[in-house]
């Protein structure tokens, strides 16, 4: 799972700024969008990879029994720590 | 009677970290320390006054610290991950490949990080432009320490730089 690869998106966000003494949000942005764009098909593919999700025939996909498990374990966590929303 | 105590003491943290998060204004992981230091130093002089400093004392408080460092794992998980964000969206109903990429803003997950860097003290946005403050380059010299320490050969600003030049995507 990539709680660490959150905090790697910001470290990103960090490294794109250092690199210049100052830079605009919409640069920013610009260049993490596309990244995020290829990262998410990854993640897709790595949690089908993991049996937590699973595709349908009809190429839709679903959570799977752990997945599942693990999300109403996370949602309840984030009800306690009152997190709005995750990602 | 040891586990007993290292339960009662997570659960007691927990509890209230609900009510520090209630009011408080604290990041979230800086609320749960505020609660479960001061629950640790009383477990322990606990566990000291029941069984003196013995296995079960020592068991008592690593059990507590453990339970307390899987807590704080998974709620930055379920704050910060792609993944359970993705999963949280297939949680109502079966979702296409390209419903789920248009119902997750990476816009606006960018757009969160950054305001998470600026509320901790690591960016500074002033007129439009964003720049680091101390804390910030003192992240990012410790990266490139570890960096060259494991001797990661691809760093994590490759991506970026790869595509400020060429204008496509490339995978970090």
């Amino acid at each position: 799972m990539d709680a660490g690869r959150g905090k790697l998106y910001s470290l990103q966000i960090l490294l794109r700024v250092s690199r210049q003494a100052s830079v605009s949000r919409e640069e920013i942005l610009a260049s993490c969008e596309a990244i995020g764009a290829d990262k998410k098909r990854n993640r897709l593919h790595d949690l089908q990879s993991l049996g937590l999700i699973a595709q349908d025939p009809d190429g839709t996909f679903k959570l799977a029994g752990m997945g599942r498990m693990l999300v109403d374990m996370l949602s309840l966590i984030m009800r306690l720590t009152t997190i709005r929303e995750a990602g | 009677m040891w586990l007993v105590l290292s339960l009662t003491g997570f659960a007691l943290a927990v509890v209230l970290h609900v009510f520090a998060r209630m009011g408080g204004s604290l990041t979230i992981v800086l609320s749960f320390l505020s609660v479960s230091i001061p629950v640790a130093v009383v477990l322990a002089a606990l566990a000291l006054w029941m069984f003196a400093i013995s296995d079960e004392s020592f068991a008592a408080v690593l059990v507590y610290l453990a339970l307390c460092e899987t807590y704080i794992f998974l709620f930055t998980l379920a704050a910060n991950s792609v993944s359970v964000s993705l999963m949280m969206r297939l949680k109502s109903r079966p979702t296409s490949a390209d419903e789920l990429m248009q119902s997750y803003s990476t816009r606006a997950m960018v757009e969160r990080r950054i305001e998470h860097l600026k509320s901790g003290g690591f960016l500074i946005e002033e007129h439009g432009q964003i720049a680091l403050l101390e804390r910030g380059r003192a992240l990012v010299r410790a990266f490139a320490l570890a960096r060259g320490f494991f001797k990661h050969r691809r760093s994590l600003d490759t991506g970026v730089a790869e595509q400020d030049k060429s204008g496509q995507r490339s995978r970090p």
